[in-house]
Formats: structure tokens, C-alpha cells, sequence
């Protein structure tokens, strides 16, 4: 554990990517607030592009060590292996929540500020809406981690890790059958877990903020255990 | 005494069709150095990471102080190796690279500083490890090796990039390292460095072990221990040049 965080903490990538993850949350978070039907949905819109910065860190804690050859000298320090994975999910995943929490803060006092038919910061809705983009946040860093230890090569990773993320959505209106585009929409990791944000109707959705969240949390650690297990073999 | 030897005991591995280890087996004992020399694709390198857990071997054991080495907990304290200098993230510092390692040992920090100076590179300890030169990187490895004052040492190609006085250095190093009781396995194709430096010698080719004795047995038969090399491999090189 510790000697993962002196990693973390003797090079500036990683705090880099932290500050970098909140600002593009918050900024895009501000810039898509409106007086719309859901303005705590606009408000929290940055998370679609901080999900990227998140999931790269994921994708950079690990196979990036494999990048630079480093991975080497980190088994021969641990050759069990695991409990390198365990330590890098323990920091990715308070260095992520925390600069979430920053982020999400930001983008709902903004988006407080400038729309003017936001329900209270303290209702249960925005709370839902919020813990839940903090969340999703987290667990995407650790499937970016998760793919990383599977695929170990950092490119093709992220290459991965995004089009999950990215590519999903956007082949779903290319479907015609109404049932094909629920089907992807809640196996999606980002479809289904962005769903925690919507707060107009949400039972309108093909799945319920929660069970949304936890197909997000289901890829994490199916990447996560799957990626150890293969670690653990090579 | 089993506690700083090396055994490798018929060690098997196939990438494929191609055979990398057919039968593998030595011990290395302490006291002395003990070089590890065959031609290219003979097995060496993959003894040495099947050794340290970092390949897999389809069949047979290696056993470092009469243990596994992914048994080991604080695995550094038992075995100090050096596979490839450049296996460090560039954009840190060497002197945390070093700090992160001894972190993961439960060493303390103080150890940092014995080993940069004990390997001359306290004055570049705090620039990006990245920009050392390959002679550098390679006392950089060599201070990760030392880092857990290990009983066991397993180096591949330790003068790659060295200046003739960091050759000197290395040799005396090795020199004292064995002295002081430890097991020394160094993969070299320098064989007249090894013939002065080494005590024992191991020679493989295809992927089995060729010579298992003292060197001076071997310059004692064959005068030299490049005559030696040369005679001895004849029929397990994989590559040669057409005369």
C-alpha cells in the first residue's frame, strides 16, 4: 500500500490528472446548465466528459506501467501480484472520489446559481443525482484499471476502456428495434450507470438509477477480477 | 547453506514450437561468482525470469534459498536482481524510484542513501532516471538489487554500458558480494571478464546446461575460457555467421 502511494506521489501525472478531472467536469458541467425539464441532469453533464479523464486514470495506473517497463521491477518487488492490483484500487479509488466529490460539488452549486427552477441541494433527488455521479466517476477509474490489467498494453486500453464508455451510446439510435436499443442501453457501462442523474421520470428509463449504477460497478469488478486472475497466471 | 544457494531443476519451457528450456538444471553456491554464459537463445535470460517468478516454466522447479521465489514475502531481502536497467518509469527521480521499492520491503528510507552512495550515484539521485545514460541505469539496478542486502544475486549482462572505470567498479563489487558469502549468478558474454571475476561456470545451449564446473577446470583443459566457450558450443548455436 505504501509503496504504491510513494509511486503515486513522486511523479506529477497523477495528481495532474486529478486536477485535470475536475475541471473539466465542473467547466462542462457549467457550460450545459439550463432551465430545462431536468436541470439537475444538465448540471451534472461534465461528468460525460470526466468519465473520460477518470477512466484513463485507471488505464494509466497499471498498464501504463507495462509502457514503460517499470511493471518488471513492481513484480519483482511483489510477485504475488495481487496485492498490487488491491493497492492500486484503494488509491485510485480515494484520489477519484475525492476530486468527484469536488467536481460534482462544483457543477451542482453551479448549476444552483444559474438555473432558476433547481430544487434544493438538499433534496433527495440532487443528493441521488450527486452521490451517484461520484460514484459512477469512481467506478469508472476502476474499470479503466480493470481493462488495463486485462489487456495490459495502455493504448489498446484506453482504446477499450473509452469506446465501452463512448462508443455504446452512440450506435444506439443506429438501431431500429426499440428492444435492442433498451437491451444495449442497460448493458452499456455508461448508459446504464448515467441513469443516476436523471431525476425528471426517471421511470422512464429502461433501468432504474440504482440497478444503472450497479451494472456500472458490475463491469468494474468483472474487468477488475478477471484482469487479477490473469496476473496471477502470467 | 541452502539458505543463499539458486537450484534449478529440470526446468521446461516451449514459446510455441520453439524450445526455450529443455531440462535446466544447476545449483549456484555461495563464495563465489558464478558466471552464466551460452550463446544468444540459449536459455539464460529465461532461466533467470522463470528463477524470479516473472515467466512461468511448463515443467520443473527453481528454487531460491530452497523456496519459490513468489513465496517470499519482502522477496528483495532474499534475492537482489537486475533483468533490464531500463525497467523504471522515467519521469521519476532515481532516488524514488529506490524509495518506492524500499517502501514496498518495509525497508527504511536511511537504506535509499547507503545504496546510491555505495554505487556512486548520490549527486544524480534526484534527476528524472529517464535521462541517465545506460551505465547509470545500471547502477541503479544494481543499488535496487542491493537495496534488501540480499544473501542471493542474480544479474544479466551487469557491464552492459559501463565505462572502463565503472568496469572496475562492477568487478570489485562482485568481487566483495561473493566474499561476503553470497550466491553471485551473472549472465555475461564477456568471457575473459569472467575468467578472472568467476569461480564457477555455468554453460548452456538449446536450453540445457553444457558445462557445470569451476573455471579454472575449464582454462585448465581448454587454456582459455573463450577456447573453451567456443569449443564447447560448437554444436548448440542457433545463429552463426557463414565462413
Amino acid at each position: 500500500m505504501r509503496a504504491e502511494l510513494t509511486k503515486l506521489r513522486t511523479r506529477r501525472g497523477p495528481l495532474l490528472l486529478l486536477i485535470l478531472l475536475v475541471a473539466v467536469t465542473a467547466a462542462g458541467s457549467a457550460m450545459a446548465v439550463v432551465d430545462g425539464p431536468d436541470p439537475v441532469h444538465a448540471s451534472l453533464q461534465g461528468v460525460l466528459i470526466g468519465q473520460a479523464v477518470a477512466a484513463l486514470a485507471g488505464v494509466q495506473l497499471l498498464a501504463g506501467e507495462y509502457s514503460t517497463g517499470l511493471i518488471q521491477t513492481t513484480w519483482l518487488a511483489v510477485p504475488r501480484r495481487l496485492p498490487v492490483l488491491f493497492a492500486k484500487s484503494a488509491w485510485l479509488l480515494l484520489g477519484v472520489s475525492g476530486a468527484a466529490l469536488l467536481a460534482v460539488g462544483a457543477s451542482v452549486l453551479a448549476g444552483r446559481l444559474i438555473s432558476s427552477s433547481y430544487p434544493a441541494l438538499t433534496s433527495t433527488t440532487v443528493l441521488r443525482a450527486a452521490a451517484g455521479s461520484v460514484l459512477y466517476l469512481s467506478l469508472t477509474a476502476l474499470f479503466g484499471l480493470g481493462v488495463g490489467a486485462l489487456l495490459r498494453n495502455a493504448p489498446f486500453a484506453a482504446g477499450a476502456t473509452l469506446s465501452a464508455l463512448y462508443v455504446i451510446p452512440a450506435i444506439i439510435p443506429f438501431f431500429p428495434d426499440r428492444d435492442w436499443q433498451e437491451a444495449l442501453y442497460r448493458i452499456g457501462p455508461s448508459t446504464a450507470g448515467l441513469s443516476i442523474q436523471t431525476t425528471a421520470d426517471p421511470a422512464s428509463l429502461p433501468i432504474g438509477p440504482w440497478a444503472g449504477l450497479a451494472v456500472t460497478a458490475a463491469w468494474a469488478l468483472g474487468t477488475l477480477a478477471s484482469g487479477g486472475w490473469l496476473l496471477r497466471r502470467r | 547453506m541452502r539458505a543463499n544457494t539458486i537450484e534449478v531443476s529440470r526446468l521446461c519451457k516451449r514459446y510455441g514450437p520453439a524450445v526455450a528450456l529443455d531440462d535446466m538444471t544447476f545449483t549456484v553456491r555461495p563464495g563465489h561468482v558464478t558466471g552464466f554464459v551460452g550463446p544468444n537463445g540459449a536459455g539464460k535470460s529465461t532461466t533467470m525470469r522463470v528463477i524470479l517468478g516473472l515467466d512461468r516454466a511448463d515443467a520443473g522447479t527453481a528454487l531460491v534459498g530452497g523456496r519459490r521465489y513468489a513465496e517470499l514475502t519482502r522477496p528483495l531481502t532474499h534475492v537482489g536482481a537486475l533483468i533490464d536497467p531500463g525497467a523504471l518509469a522515467p519521469t521519476r527521480s532515481g532516488r524514488n524510484h529506490l524509495l518506492w521499492l524500499a517502501h514496498s520491503q518495509r525497508l527504511p528510507a536511511r537504506r535509499v542513501d547507503e545504496v546510491l552512495d555505495l554505487v556512486g550515484l548520490a549527486k544524480a539521485a534526484r534527476r528524472h532516471a529517464g535521462g541517465y545514460s545506460l551505465g547509470m541505469k545500471q547502477r541503479l539496478g544494481v543499488a535496487a538489487a542491493l537495496l534488501g542486502d540480499p544473501p542471493i544475486l542474480i544479474l544479466d549482462e551487469p557491464f552492459n554500458g559501463l565505462d572502463p572505470e565503472g568496469i572496475v567498479w562492477m568487478r570489485e563489487l562482485l568481487r566483495d558480494l561473493a566474499a561476503q558469502q553470497r550466491s553471485v549468478l551473472i549472465a555475461s558474454h564477456l568471457m575473459s571478464e569472467l575468467q578472472d571475476l568467476a569461480g564457477h561456470l555455468v554453460m548452456v545451449g538449446r536450453g540445457h546446461v553444457v558445462a557445470d564446473e569451476p573455471v579454472a577446470a575449464l582454462t585448465g583443459r581448454h587454456g582459455s575460457l573463450e577456447a573453451a566457450y567456443l569449443a564447447l558450443t560448437r554444436t548448440e548455436v542457433e545463429f552463426r555467421a557463414a565462413r
